[in-house]
């Protein structure tokens, strides 16, 4: 496994699961502010959830998580939302019967004041959730509403924001246009960590991504270099 | 006419509104094999194994089981025919006892006929008491004759998956469906369980499975047939399948689209 400086999000060694067999053994993830760490693998690698332990949902077994070199392990998602961490999950993640601008808002719930600067600064990297915003949130098409959940996700300006699976299910087109906003999104500070099935796609646009097999680190690299290893195919099919 | 080819799907078609999930899907799996069917996440894998147990109907396409059309028949006629597939232990089946769930099994019982349950007791008497020896022959073959009157709900995971394996052999089946029978199970059972299936090439039974633990699939299966974006995208060994480019990007692609 390649070095890596010690970053704004580190997961180490972490082993959970939803029952006694743990799904995700011993896996380590860090990553910076400003970088998009992108964590791949084949089905059923765990990959959604070593993202789901970090953010609280579920109680590793073994391992730590540290949030700005502070241990973070076991707190509540809550906790880790006051804290500055953001997740935007695959399913679920706008509340369909509100506006897009009440998505919004909601997502500032912490917030006592500030909240229009947000949704205007939110809404400056996603000009098309702009368009929409009196509209409600079970109208927008999957990109949108993907777009949509990932704003709702920075309103509180975290230094680390979750997506696991953005892309799941949308378009090419949309597929580009929301990594193009992942990258805006980093160029603001924000460390973000992305869970992938299309790894061509994420290898395209993230700085680093970790492989995740069979609920282990398999290898990490620049994304750039791990899209050019010939070994990349083999991770994914066994052998 | 009997075929050789346990299967043979040809041109097969569904959607669900604007989503092709199997759009002209052709193959064939030959009797006496453990066929794997496999591809990235939305192939349309899942989508196919419905359509051959009956559960889907196909838009379009023909599928024929040992030589005869079934594509558009109903599920009950299909498993009729000598195709079983596993079921999940739902709820109900969870309060029977595990050999009661092995007795519910069998097709074509006499008993289940009004006349014959009324005029003679001797003749469904008999039978049942084969399926009962029949079952306690396969309750010994999966290890879970302890278990015979244990509530199948209080089994573990491992056991329940062998309780829907046994329940749809059964059946005596000629073609067995097993869609990710390694799905959840504790990885130190999963070599248990391989060799169990493994088993069942020596009878003569020909098995079409789905399973992304590709551990398995090689071990088990041979030929191993890739769907991508509801099609064929390539057949052979498992050593095949990985050294084919195109696989290899579907797989890296990850989604249908």
């Amino acid at each position: 496994m390649a070095t890596r400086r010690d970053g704004v999000l580190r997961a180490e060694g972490i082993t959970a699961g939803y029952g006694p067999v743990p799904i995700v053994r011993e896996a380590s993830i860090s990553a910076e502010a400003g970088q998009i760490v992108a964590i791949l693998g084949p089905n059923g690698a765990g990959k959604s959830t070593l993202l789901k332990t970090i953010f609280g949902y579920l109680k590793p077994q073994a391992g730590h998580v540290f949030l700005q070199g502070v241990e973070v392990t076991g707190l509540a998602p809550e906790a880790l939302v006051s804290r500055g961490i953001g997740y935007v999950p695959q399913v679920g993640n706008v509340f369909p019967t509100l506006t897009v601008r009440e998505n919004l808002e909601m997502g500032a719930y912490l917030r006592h004041g500030g909240v229009q600067e947000r949704v205007e600064a939110v809404l400056s990297i996603f000009p098309d959730v702009g368009k929409a915003l009196e509209r409600r949130a079970g109208t927008l098409s999957g990109g949108q509403r993907s777009m949509l959940a990932m704003g709702r996700g920075l309103m509180l300006d975290p230094t680390v924001l979750l997506l696991d699976e953005p892309t799941a299910g949308l378009a090419p087109e949309y597929t580009r246009e929301v990594w193009r906003q992942i990258q805006r999104v980093a160029e603001s500070g924000t460390a973000v960590v992305v869970v992938e099935q299309n790894a061509t796609a994420a290898l395209q646009a993230a700085d680093w991504a970790y492989i995740l097999v069979a609920g282990r680190n398999r290898h990490d690299d620049r994304a750039g270099t791990l899209l050019d290893n010939p070994d990349l195919g083999r991770m994914f099919l066994g052998g | 006419m009997t075929d050789d080819l346990a299967l043979r799907v040809t041109g097969v078609s569904r959607s669900f509104g604007g989503l092709h999930a199997v759009a002209g899907c052709s193959f064939t799996v030959r009797r006496g094999t453990i066929t794997g069917l496999i591809g990235p996440n939305g192939a349309g894998k899942s989508t196919m194994l419905n359509l051959l147990a009956g559960a889907l109907q196909p838009d379009e396409g023909s599928i024929r089981f040992f030589g005869g059309e079934i594509a558009r028949l109903p599920s009950f006629q299909i498993a009729r025919l000598g195709m079983a597939r596993t079921f999940q232990l739902s709820s109900e089946f969870a309060r029977m006892t595990v050999l009661e769930n092995l007795m519910v099994a069998p097709l074509n019982q006499r008993g289940d006929s009004v006349w014959a349950a009324l005029l003679g007791p001797r003749i469904w008497k008999r039978e049942e008491r084969e399926h009962v020896a029949s079952a306690w022959s396969l309750l010994q073959r999966f290890n879970l004759v302890h278990l015979a009157h244990e509530y199948a709900g209080n089994l573990s995971g491992g056991q329940k998956r062998l309780l829907e394996l046994a329940r749809a052999l059964h059946m005596k089946p000629r073609l067995l469906l097993l869609d990710e029978p390694m799905a959840g199970v504790n990885p130190a059972l999963i070599s248990q369980l391989t060799d169990y299936i493994a088993a069942l090439k020596g009878e003569g039974l020909t098995v079409v499975m789905v399973e992304h633990e590709m551990g398995t699939v090689e071990r088990l299966c041979d030929p191993v047939i890739v769907m991508a974006q509801g099609r064929v995208l390539a057949e052979g060994s498992m050593a095949e399948i990985r050294a084919n480019e195109a696989v290899v990007t579907a797989y890296l692609s990850g989604q249908r689209v």
